[in-house]
């Protein structure tokens, strides 16, 4: 019994497994607790709740999770002869949080030392072999790394990017034997030696545990096909995916920048500020028509060079808790109750304070309402864990007002301070909270930062699994050249995008993707003697492009001085039909539900379009919850999101 | 509970403010400026101050540059008289600098008139001239390490560069890029200005109240965790091994007194100033005597001029820890700060009754310059991690720069692309780090093979005897300078300057870290 053409999104949180389903431009939707110890058992009941479809989009944690608790596949290192050690040596840095450690943490090399073996062969920086791999050597490493018995072999030789050949050599060898080997230049092909080995080992680690996850998944949801969200916001099948799995280090949050996208496209948006409250921390991440993606992203303390929209976590959220230092200053964060006990207001057991429960006694978040759909909140604990802050010297009121300006005022620093970073201003731009809590700090935080808009997308709660519905099929493969300027440059760039987008394109065909491919192909250029990339369209004017990038990003160009093209970046994706999901406005008047903390409190699936709301007020649905400040006023629009304005 | 809850709020709310502001002014530095040793290695600092020239807020990368700020904002106040939209530069060791390639821009922030407070912040720029290129070789002259740079403007208040922008530029080998850092510098003063304005808007004539109850939150911490230290004297002392121009063991005495709500740093003792750039002035030494202090707080305060009032520094003029003028000092921030540091945590450990073992105690600075094939120059400059010291509850890192700095290397393969040299070898050294119940982190090998003549720089320490051990650790073992010729290999001194010819190799290795605990004795 297939029903056509429905599309399925599921994206698998800590604790809940957020599900929707489209089907005649109609919206079903779930949201059941997840299960950590099998995650794929909640995602086939919740598709089996929802109704078959023909694909499925998914976002998971496994990969995500597995680098976290570094629960990974004994892998061996296969390296250059000298250069072993530099996973232990990273950027030989301490950590910004270690500066003023007496004894600053050691640096994880991901895999001891014994499993980091080195082999005779050098390459020069523009792919000179300077010696040569013998078969000789090639038997020896082979034979050295089967006597440790591992699951998976990264290898990582350096300028590898410049001339795969010794890498080849290696991994053919290697697969004869069966292993699973990640090889670097076929992984991340980019200079700087430590982060590509860092990723090639961690790829390697996850091979086993994603393979067996992806098999496992499919063959419970069949006949529905599986395809996985990555972190550059577009999906791989999931055969391809099952073979880079660090690539799926952002599965979940890209699907809710996806979903931004989409809110702000059908209001004729170009840009917004996604904002995201969850648990423990906060996602913030600009969202331009294009995807803003970054090539190297830290997950787990690990950098990983593979290309992932460019998001930024705080580490703030709802779990917070809220304490008095030593000489008296109130502090949130950046300690968290985690999801157990959680929030006194859980009920949980909780005794601390947090974020949440100075939500709870200020109202905003109404004892009516039920996370998820099942959990409900205790008024009491809240106000008593708030009162222990100040030692029951001040009203609860007083404190919870204190706890949020104090977590607003943190949040408005790192949003300060990623916007510099990226050379934006976050004025004038709409922020869009989404997650549990997004709505609840959206309004004053606007304030903070000198924005009068802010826009509610529908299913804040669902966000991410939405966005998936909306999220085409990519491949996202780079390149290191390393060209300086001149005559050559333009012409070996192209033949590498050619040769990059071919190779996209037959890994799609490859899984049964018919086309048409659309390719976008882009440089990353700097001046010779900087250690600084900017990405650039790749055409024949990319010179005169950068500078015109550089001056806009830093406010001068150096239109005398050498350039150079670093990399080739390539994003090949299908183009998807447009989904479009409908909005069935509510009929009659909508009545407010309630009074919470001096506020009215509606259903948000009472409120029809046009419908107008002033602040002070609470808008609430299936996990998530809305403040309208005071000064601020709703609109419901056509499309079902609410138009904030102040 | 003075001033309630609203009060504890606000605190942290105008802290988050002034920091944000100041980690905003460092983010328009880093985005604009040109060179590798700003963008990646970040080797900058931002910070604002108050009217009365007292530190609010400091952004820094590498404690190296931590509170010795204060002292170019005092010096440029001294010699100028700033007006609205003025931007001052200095360098000058012996008039609010430390080393001369670090550049310290300070400018003045006015509201209608009135003076609210100054912005500044301090680059390390890859050469101000001198003799040798990069600025930071050894030399027993100040004028030959390169262009001192008293207090004087960079900018005039109808925003025209100064003819001073024009004598830096004119006494560099890379004019373009101190041109692009320069301008970086002001822009981040700009922006400091611009978010100190705001705060004024947002809280009017509260900010001066705000600002004191920050200083004073500041010091009750720091003072927090003075007070689990132990009443009394403790002394302590250390050496550096040489000055590179003939003077041996160059003694850092300190009497550390804790008494109630201060504590007294005296470096009465120790070595006169020497020949050689290994002389600290004092700014460099009230930064090391403040980062030591800090690594005892638990939490660590916020830092501002709160965490100065508590610590007095005593450091008799003429000495190493207090170099007068014109003994050049190149070596002083990179090394004979990380001595002190060393000195003052020995120290601070006796008064605590626990501590860590010390770390590597130099940064191994390695400087390279040549020419390609086709006459094109190069420079290269570098520092290269060691061994950390061992603590009671857990091992040394490996590998990881200590204490006064922490920069990024440069990976082997950008490194490679851009000068004509080859990376052997880059690995740990086995059993390098200092035995004990907690080891010793290990020390690094880094190889490097010329493959055009080259010459060479080096300022480096722990080169005789290795970092020691500390509660029964033995001490990591010390590094070693090493120039090898075919099969020949021959050692160098810890200070040294030389020339590479074509297939030569340059090999360091850098010292382990000291052992924690008698070994076979459980954490």
């Amino acid at each position: 019994m297939r029903k056509a053409r429905a599309i399925a999104a599921i994206d698998v949180g800590g604790t809940f497994t957020d599900a929707v389903l489209l089907h005649d431009g109609r919206l079903h939707a779930c949201k059941i607790p997840s299960t950590p110890d099998d995650p794929a058992r909640a995602v086939a009941q919740a598709l089996q709740r929802l109704g078959s479809a023909e694909l499925l989009v998914h976002g998971t944690t496994v990969a995500t999770n597995a680098l976290l608790e570094r629960k990974l596949a004994r892998v061996a290192l296969l390296t250059t002869r000298g250069f072993r050690d530099v996973p232990a040596i990273g950027r030989q840095n301490r950590s910004p949080a270690d500066l003023y450690a007496l004894v600053p943490a050691a640096r994880d090399p991901l895999l001891p030392r014994e499993l980091r073996l080195e082999v005779a062969e050098r390459m020069g920086p523009d792919g000179t072999v300077e010696q040569t791999l013998s078969h000789a050597e090639v038997a020896r490493a082979v034979a050295a790394v089967k006597k440790l018995h591992v699951q998976a072999v990264a290898v990582c030789l350096l300028h590898s990017y410049a001339n795969p050949a010794h890498e080849k050599l290696l991994g053919n060898a290697l697969r004869k034997t069966g292993l699973a080997v990640t090889l670097s230049c076929e992984l991340a092909p980019e200079f700087r030696e430590y982060e590509r080995m860092m990723v090639t080992a961690a790829n390697a680690a996850l091979l086993p545990r994603l393979r067996d996850y992806m098999g496992g998944l499919q063959q419970r949801v069949q006949p529905t096909r599986v395809v996985i969200m990555h972190s550059a916001g577009g999906w791989l099948p999931a055969e391809l995916a099952a073979a880079e799995p660090v690539r799926l280090a952002l599965s979940g949050p890209a699907g809710g920048i996806a979903g931004v996208r989409n809110a702000l496209d059908q209001e004729g948006i170009e840009t917004g500020v996604a904002f995201d409250v969850g648990g423990t921390s906060t996602d913030v991440a600009l969202v331009t028509r294009q995807p803003r993606l970054r090539a190297l992203t830290e997950i787990a303390g690990l950098p990983l060079r593979t290309p992932s929209l460019d998001i930024h976590t705080i580490g703030a959220g709802g779990g917070s808790l809220a304490w008095l230092d030593a000489a008296g200053a109130l502090q949130v964060g950046p300690h968290s109750a985690g999801a157990r006990p959680g929030p006194a207001c859980y009920g949980h057991g909780g005794e601390q304070p947090t974020l949440t429960d100075a939500l709870v006694v200020l109202g905003r978040l109404p004892v009516s309402l039920k996370l998820g759909g099942t959990l409900a909140l205790d008024h009491a604990p809240a106000e008593r864990a708030v009162a222990r802050v100040a030692a029951g010297r001040e009203p609860p009121r007083s404190t919870a007002t204190a706890i949020v300006r104090v977590a607003l005022a943190g949040i408005e620093r790192a949003l300060r301070k990623v916007s510099v970073e990226r050379g934006i201003s976050p004025i004038n731009l709409p922020l869009v909270p989404f997650g549990g809590a997004g709505g609840l700090l959206a309004c004053e935080l606007a304030e903070l930062l000198g924005t009068g808009t802010v826009l509610v997308p529908r299913h804040p709660g669902l966000l991410c699994a939405v966005g998936m519905l909306h999220t085409p099929a990519s491949r996202d493969l780079a390149k290191t050249l390393l060209l300086p300027e001149g005559p050559e440059a333009l012409g070996r760039a192209t033949r590498t995008a050619k040769e990059l987008e071919d190779r996209a394109v037959a890994e799609l065909r490859a899984c049964g993707q018919a086309g048409p491919f659309k390719t976008i192909a882009g440089v990353d250029v700097r001046y010779a003697g900087q250690s600084f990339e900017l990405n650039v369209p790749l055409k024949a004017t990319w010179r005169r492009l950068f500078d015109a990038a550089h001056k806009r990003e830093f406010g001068e160009a150096h239109a005398g001085r050498a350039a150079e093209i670093v990399n080739v970046r390539v994003r090949v994706t299908v183009p998807r039909r447009d989904v479009a999901v409908g909005f069935a406005p509510p009929k009659g008047k909508p009545a407010p539900l309630e009074h919470s903390g001096g506020a009215a409190v509606y259903e948000r699936d009472t409120l029809p379009a046009g419908f107008k709301l002033r602040g002070p007020a609470v808008v609430t649905e299936l996990s998530s919850c809305l403040w309208l400040a005071r000064g601020w006023t709703l609109q419901v629009q056509k499309s079902g999101a609410l138009l904030l304005r102040r | 509970m003075a001033g309630g809850i609203a009060h504890s709020a606000e605190i942290s709310v105008f802290h988050h403010a002034l920091v944000g502001a100041a980690e905003e002014m460092g983010e328009v530095l880093k985005r604009s400026a040109f060179s590798p040793n700003i963008k990646e290695r970040q080797d900058y600092s931002c910070a604002l101050f108050d009217a009365q020239g007292r530190l609010l807020a400091q952004a820094a990368h590498l404690p190296v540059h931590l509170g010795s700020m204060p002292a170019s904002v005092r010096a440029v106040l001294a010699a100028l008289k700033l007006h609205e939209g003025d931007c001052a530069v200095v360098n000058d060791p012996y008039a609010g600098g430390t080393h001369l390639p670090d550049l310290t821009v300070v400018a003045p922030v006015f509201a209608s008139g009135r003076l609210l407070g100054y912005t500044a912040n301090r680059a390390h720029h890859a050469d101000i001239g001198g003799a040798a290129p990069g600025s930071m070789s050894p030399q027993v002259d100040l004028m030959a390490e390169g262009l001192v740079i008293p207090p004087c403007l960079l900018r005039t208040s109808r925003g025209a560069r100064t003819q001073a922008f024009g004598l830096i530029l004119a006494n560099t080998r890379t004019p373009r890029e101190r041109e692009g850092d320069l301008n970086a510098q002001l822009a981040a003063c700009d922006r400091g200005a611009a978010r100190l304005l705001q705060l004024h808007q947002r809280h009017g004539t509260r900010l001066a109240r705000h600002s004191d109850a920050l200083l004073a939150h500041s010091r009750k911490l720091l003072l927090h965790s003075l007070h689990k230290l132990t009443p009394g004297r403790f002394r302590a002392e250390d050496v550096l091994e040489d000055d590179g121009a003939g003077t041996r063991d160059i003694a850092i005495r300190l009497v550390l007194t804790v008494a109630r709500d201060r504590l007294v740093f005296d470096f009465t003792g120790s070595h006169p100033q020497v020949r050689g750039g290994v002389n600290a002035v004092r700014a460099v030494t009230e930064s090391a005597v403040l980062y030591s202090v800090l690594c005892c707080c638990e939490p660590l305060p916020p830092v501002n001029h709160g965490c100065f009032e508590p610590i007095t520094v005593i450091a008799p003029e003429g000495t190493v820890v207090n170099a007068r003028r014109p003994a050049p000092v190149a070596g002083g921030n990179v090394e004979t700060s990380q001595r002190i540091v060393d000195v003052c945590l020995a120290a601070l450990a006796r008064a605590a009754g626990r501590g860590a073992a010390c770390s590597q105690g130099t940064m191994n600075n390695v400087s390279l310059g040549g020419a390609w094939p086709d006459g094109r120059a190069f420079t290269y400059y570098e520092t290269i991690a060691g061994g950390c010291g061992a603590g009671p509850a857990a091992a040394g890192a490996s590998a990881t720069h200590s204490h006064m700095t922490n920069t990024l290397n440069t990976p082997v393969e950008a490194l490679e692309h851009a000068y004509p040299l080859r990376v052997e070898e880059y690995a740990l050294i086995e059993d390098s780090g200092g035995e004990g119940a907690r080891e010793g982190g290990s020390g690094v090998t880094r190889r490097l093979r010329a493959l055009v003549p080259c010459s060479y720089g080096l300022l480096t320490e722990r080169r005789e005897r290795g970092p020691a051990g500390a509660a029964g650790g033995a001490a990591g073992a010390p590094g070693r300078n090493l120039l090898r010729r075919g099969k020949k290999t021959q050692r160098l001194p810890a200070k040294c300057q030389g020339t590479l010819q074509a297939g030569e190799c340059l090999e360091i290795r850098t010292p382990g870290g000291g052992g924690h605990g008698k070994r076979g004795i459980g954490a």
